[in-house]
């Protein structure tokens, strides 16, 4: 049994040997807190809504990208409750019978090209606090998941499979003990079929329905159906199934879903994608079927919109959420036209939850978000607390704050600002764009243009001013039919020559007059495969050319910084081409780089800022079923290729960004998250720092600012304040004990407050700290032992001491730069205005990390606001009517309490005495004391806690007038300026009134000795300010 | 404001117990051990009872503001906590039966008796040893839901569920046995707040290690920080300093001129 002493001892030994290893790894990164930023003015994808039937207040969301979020108020806030797990979800359903557990499907199931893949099925028992996985760890992707109403441990759970590849976790799996273990009970007939939706009969559980479909994507081509396809039916709880054919169409099925009537479990819905794909209906438990509807959004995109709902009470209402949402009240005889309410709520929609009580109360997942409704649809109310937007690229500008722009999957182009009055606000963000937001930027000399586009190379300039938007793609030229462009056009802007964009198709196109015309400067630089030219055909039983299996396109333009004439690009189908002369030769360098697979996509290319030879490349296989990462360095125009990919870095690649500064500091963004190497790409370290697992598709660093802002696939964009700490952490201070690193200059700011009460329901994105940022690196976590951080200014003198910061790996502190409030005086009510010191005054100041013994130093800078061009004269003005005002209240703190102290005494003394001369000179000493505190303070019963208006004394004049002039960083204003010597005068009267009244203290207290009573005595100032110290 | 101590843990004494083995500690299996392993690091039970009571001056600095603060505790599960903001103190109080306080800045000296929802808070706060010792006895349950990276570095995730349901998590660094995160849950009026402590600056006194520093953030952001100046253990504490005061005696003369002024107000 060891004691407590050995435990003591035991980490203080170990601390003493630790011998450090100088090795980035993401703990020491993990105290840069990334902050998250929405937008969610908003939404993403959704593709689960479940609440509890019995307390319909407790809702789960699963969004496509955006992890799982949990609200207990109806849905006015969520909290996200997922967030070290892919936010990738698929199915999300609440245990009815005790709604604490919640099962989460990972992996979206409505298959479009850009989703991303899950990790398994996932249990909370706690109502999402905790959760384990408990199967299906290769399934990539569930898309329903069904529990048994009857039994809890009985749970069904649809797996997709892989979508690029044949092989992982397919079929229906069921459960009997709670997800222990799992039995896999319905197999498609081959490796590219999965379940893709299962539906249990209310009444008598152990009759299930499941569908079974058959599907494959890749690079260039979406396939919807073949043989594996088919609706199937269960009456044993999943032991044995039967096809179920009557009624339905013959010939391969594509997508099916399926809907039980909850007050008539007889009557069974299922669309079925076919040849003639539509609603098909069952009245004997799914026995024989009859084909109802083939209207537009019964049968519109099976593969994308695959949720069938029946209203809880009435089974002939049946919800079809398809492009929009549509519902029949006749049994799926008629539907409503193109929805309810058109243009109210987001189109493409995805999932729906029926109240089971209330059959009016509708919550509806959408690419655009959630939206709920209390009248059946009549009317919507957007969800404004949910940040799970799906940007793919992200731009900046110089502004101050800088704004952030990007492209938005289904959402359009939008920009917002990088701090906002109280935070960043729905109404901070701007929309310019429309469709698949993709590449968007503003133009680097003109601040009225924005550069946007959408899907499939829809090229736009935006004019901010005047909201007009002008259409500059390029167009087919002599020969061409058309112009081959990505999903996801490439769009780029010359960092050497800022009017000169570079667009690209199967050529390269640039423009040298902000695309009012384009020229081509190249040849085909793909491969030009005609075998992977199909998206006409692409869609299998439906055909569905949206762009997004374009293929043989550019995908990456990448300029370089350095010479005008090099410009790296690379396409979709595996080529890798560098030019070194404009455009007039060009050489393909993919089979010079080792280790990738022909015909692998180029996702990124990073063209040096260091060196014109050098370049990044990244290559993403993930739609061809390879997941590996694949990342590159050239040093000579690609004729040789390093590998930097290590076993640390997870997730297909999707981005590399070199640091603006340091050569040697580089960022990764891959499917599974965000990683830095420090040393060239030898060694990777994830950044964990407040990010949840989500993919990082595209990332910017703010020049200036030094900031790192993330366009995340499901949680919009975050930002990782000032990483120039980063470019610090060489070897020697990685293998130090403390390191203090100098971060970038804080703006000495005052902070606006903006009169918004609007609720709960709206998100607020973080705002940058407005206090100075202290970096230090720490070599390993310190509890034990004294440890501050003292702050000194230029002169030596101690300005500030705060509580040490502890963590291992680089800590982040914050220093609000105030110097201590002055001492006030005690009056009815809050003075306000003392409540913070004075600003401390800008200029370099001296960090001192104190570690017991030890002390490490460092320099931090609280430098003027650029935007406020205040004379030194001013901010001296400023500082020098603070000094006097802070002096004053003090001074009157001291006499408030003086005054008050003597009045206390004899009022004491008078009560001891009885009706005596001597006590009735001590109680007019008192009441003429009384009479002059009045003046010091308010007395009056205080409003809300503030002193009474009309009460207004010395007091209350003097800390008004020091928060006022506080409350502003430049000169006083003259009345100001004019108004203190006015109150010093009444301080000095006031001192004089006391002096007077307490001029006969000696004989009074002569006179109370004799009566054995304590003389009366006011503290001393000396007394006075100790006693205020202890 | 939650200043809690419940990660009152045992000293140890440095100079003690150098020839200790370490580093073949088992990591820990249950939630037994792990509460065991923080007690011993607490430097046992014995030692941390031997503490009736505790009188920590502290300030709190929350949003660039700071003000000084005094808590007192006392066996068996009293708790007396001041804040101090110009010349205004702010008591919150609790005897084992009544849970108070008093709030002078909204106008009122009078002491008010807590909601049921507030009182929770500070009930727990008077557990000077924290929910997790001598949990059965409290009916509190103590679960083990593995190990969990915090701030860096690797730490015992434990699961402690109050007597009155409400849950927190306590983070057990498994290097050093000691708390270094506790995250509660309180639901207020319907809602859930969930607050993240995180415990540092641990100091000896009187052989019973006790952070200096506790740091509330709420998704991740700083509410504040709480940092002890001064400590004395076992000092003797009237127990009448934790009992709910009668209403606030008026001042005697001002008090008569006062009535007289609001009149002529009026």
């Amino acid at each position: 049994m060891r004691s407590a002493t050995a435990w003591f001892a035991a980490a203080s030994l170990a601390a003493a040997a630790w011998a450090p290893a100088a090795k980035l790894d993401s703990a020491a990164l993990a105290g840069l807190r990334a902050r998250a930023i929405g937008p969610a003015a908003f939404g993403g994808r959704i593709e689960a809504i479940d609440a509890s039937g019995k307390n319909p207040k407790l809702i789960y969301v699963g969004a496509a990208g955006g992890g799982v979020w949990k609200s207990i108020d109806g849905g006015v806030t969520f909290k996200p409750v997922f967030e070290k797990f892919t936010q990738s979800i698929g199915a999300v359903a609440i245990d009815q019978a005790h709604p604490d557990t919640v099962w989460v499907g990972t992996g979206e199931g409505d298959t479009r090209n850009s989703v991303s893949i899950g990790s398994g099925l996932y249990k909370t028992n706690d109502g999402g606090d905790d959760w384990e996985l408990v199967g299906l760890a290769d399934s990539e992707r569930i898309a329903r998941v069904a529990v048994d109403p009857s039994d809890s441990n009985t749970v069904y759970a649809a797996a997709l499979g892989h979508l690029w590849s044949d092989g992982g976790e397919r079929g229906l799996f069921k459960t009997s003990d709670g997800g222990r273990t799992w039995k896999k009970v319905l197999v498609g007939a081959n490796a590219s079929t999965g379940c893709s939706d299962v539906a249990i009969d209310p009444k008598d559980p152990k009759v299930l329905y499941a569908a079974l479909w058959d599907f494959r994507r890749s690079p260039d081509f979406f396939r919807s159906g073949g043989a594996g396809s088919g609706l199937f039916r269960s009456t044993d709880g999943g032991e044995h199934w039967a096809r179920l054919r009557q009624g339905l169409p013959e010939g391969e099925l594509g997508r099916i879903a399926i809907a039980v009537a909850p007050s008539r479990p007889r009557t069974v819905y299922a669309t079925v994608e076919s040849k003639k794909t539509g609603l098909y209906r069952s009245d004997d438990g799914g026995e024989s079927w009859r084909l109802v509807s083939t209207s537009f959004n019964v049968g519109v995109r099976p593969f994308y919109f695959s949720h069938l709902a029946v209203d809880p009470g009435n089974p002939e209402r049946v919800y079809k959420p398809g492009f929009m949402l549509t519902v029949s009240e006749d049994g799926g005889k008629s539907f409503s036209g193109s929805g309810f309410n058109f243009g109210s709520y987001h189109s493409d929609t995805h999932a729906l939850w029926i109240d089971p009580a209330n059959g009016d109360h509708l919550m509806l997942g959408t690419d655009g978000g959630v939206y709920a409704t209390w009248d059946r649809g009549g009317h919507w109310m957007f969800v404004r607390t949910l940040p799970v937007a799906q940007p793919y690229r992200v731009a900046l500008d110089d502004e101050e704050p800088y704004h952030v722009y990007g492209g938005f999957q289904d959402n359009g182009c939008w920009y917002g600002p990088s701090s906002g009055a109280g935070g960043i606000g729905n109404d901070d963000w701007k929309n310019f764009g429309f469709g698949d937001g993709m590449y968007t930027f503003p133009d680097p000399e003109d601040p009225n243009i924005i550069y946007w586009e959408y899907q499939g190379g829809e090229i736009y300039k935006f004019f901010k001013r005047t909201r007009e938007t002008k259409q500059i793609r390029p167009y087919p030229q002599k020969g061409d039919k058309t112009l081959r462009f990505n999903w996801e056009s490439p769009l780029a802007i010359s960092p050497t020559e800022p009017r000169t964009l570079y667009a690209g198709a199967q050529y390269l196109f640039a423009s040298t007059d902000r695309g009012e015309s384009w020229q081509q400067i190249s040849g085909d630089l793909t491969t030009d495969n005609s075998a992977l030219q199909r998206q006409v055909e692409s869609g299998g039983l439906t055909p569905d050319d949206s762009s997004a299996e374009n293929h043989c396109t550019i995908y990456v333009i990448a300029p370089s910084p350095l010479d005008q004439k090099v410009i790296w690009v690379g396409t979709d189908d595996g080529n890798l081409q560098v030019t070194r002369d404009g455009g007039a030769h060009w050489q393909n360098v993919v089979a010079r780089v080792p280790g990738v697979p022909r015909g692998t996509w180029v996702s990124g290319i990073e063209a040096s800022r260091f060196d014109a030879g050098t370049a990044y490349a990244t290559f993403d296989g993930h739609a061809r079923g390879d997941m590996h990462t694949y990342v590159y360095r050239t040093t000579d125009f690609g004729q040789t290729w390093t590998p930097l990919a290590t076993a640390d870095v997870q997730g297909y690649a999707h981005v590399l960004r070199e640091d603006p500064k340091s050569a040697s500091l580089l960022y990764l963004g891959t499917e599974q998250g965000l990683y830095i190497s420090i040393d060239g790409g030898k060694e990777w370290a994830q950044f964990t720092g407040n990010l949840p697992k989500v993919p990082v598709r595209d990332i910017a660093i703010h020049p200036r600012e030094s900031d790192l802002v993330l366009a995340t696939h499901g949680r919009g964009f975050y930002v990782v304040d000032d990483v120039s700490v980063l470019r610090q952490l060489t070897p020697e201070v990685l293998a130090s004990e403390v390191t203090v690193l100098s971060s970038r200059p804080t703006y000495l700011r005052i902070p606006f407050q903006e009169q918004a009460w609007n609720g709960d329901g709206d998100y607020v994105g973080e705002n940058p700290s407005d206090s100075v940022v202290i970096d230090f690196y720490r070599s390993k976590r310190r509890l034990l032992g004294e440890s501050r951080i003292e702050i000194d200014d230029a002169s030596g003198r101690k300005v500030a001491t705060l509580p040490g910061s502890n963590r291992k790996g680089v800590n982040r502190v914050l220093w609000n730069p105030h110097l201590k409030p002055p001492k006030t005086a005690v009056g009815a009510g809050l003075a306000v205005g003392a409540l913070f010191g004075p600003t401390a005054p800008v200029g370099t100041y001296t960090v001192k990390v104190i570690d017991g013994e030890k002390t490490y130093t460092g320099k931090v800078t609280l430098a003027p606001d650029p935007r406020l061009r205040y004379s030194e004269a001013d901010i001296a003005a400023r500082q020098d009517a603070l000094i006097r005002l802070y002096a004053m209240q003090e001074d009157l703190a001291y006499l408030t309490d003086a005054v008050t102290a003597v009045r206390e005494q004899a009022e004491e003394r008078a009560g001891k005495l009885g009706r005596t001369a001597l006590s009735k000179r001590l109680r007019k000493l008192s009441g003429d004391l009384d009479t002059l505190h009045k003046t010091l303070v308010t007395t009056h019963p205080p409003l809300e806690g503030m002193p009474a208006d009309a009460d207004r004394q010395l007091r209350e004049w003097v800390t008004d007038l020091f928060g006022a002039i506080n409350g502003f960083g430049g000169r006083p204003s003259a009345g100001q300026l004019a108004q203190i010597p006015v109150l010093g005068n009444r301080l000095d009267a006031a001192r004089k009134d006391y002096e007077k009244l307490v001029a006969p203290l000696p004989d009074l207290n002569r006179d109370l000795s004799k009566k054995s009573l304590a003389p009366l005595a006011a503290p001393t100032r000396e007394q006075w300010e100790k006693q205020q110290a202890s | 404001m939650r200043l809690s101590v419940k990660g009152l843990f045992a000293a140890a004494s440095m100079a003690l117990a150098a020839t200790a083995a370490f580093g073949e500690e088992p990591a820990a299996k249950t939630a037994d051990d792990v509460v065991a392993k923080f007690i011993a690091a607490r430097g046992g039970m014995e030692k941390m009872k031997a503490i009736q009571s505790l009188e920590m001056k502290f300030k709190a600095n929350q949003q660039g503001l700071e003000f000084p603060g005094k808590m007192d505790l006392k066996r068996p599960g009293k708790m007396r906590l001041e804040m101090t903001i110009q010349g205004k103190t702010m008591v919150q109080g609790y005897d084992g039966k009544t849970a108070w306080m008093i709030m002078p800045f909204l106008g009122s000296p009078d002491p008010q008796v807590m909601s049921a929802d507030e009182a929770k808070e500070v009930i727990e706060q008077a557990d000077m040893d924290g929910p997790m010792v001598d949990a059965k006895a409290k009916g509190n349950t103590v679960e083990l839901l593995g190990q969990e990276d915090v701030e860096g570095s690797p730490a015992y995730k434990l699961k402690v569920t109050l007597k009155n349901g409400d849950i927190s998590y306590a983070y057990i660094d498994t290097d050093t046995g000691l708390e270094v995160k506790e995250t509660s849950k309180r639901k207020k009026q319907g809602s859930e707040i969930e607050v993240d402590s995180y415990f540092t600056n641990y100091k000896p006194v009187n052989g019973v290690l006790i952070p200096f520093t506790i740091e509330n953030k709420v998704q991740g952001k700083s509410m504040g920080q709480f940092t002890v100046d001064d400590v004395a253990a076992n000092v003797p504490i009237d127990d009448a300093i934790f009992s709910m005061p009668a209403a606030a005696p008026k001042a005697p003369a001002p008090a008569e001129k006062e009535k007289k002024t609001e009149k002529d107000v009026k």
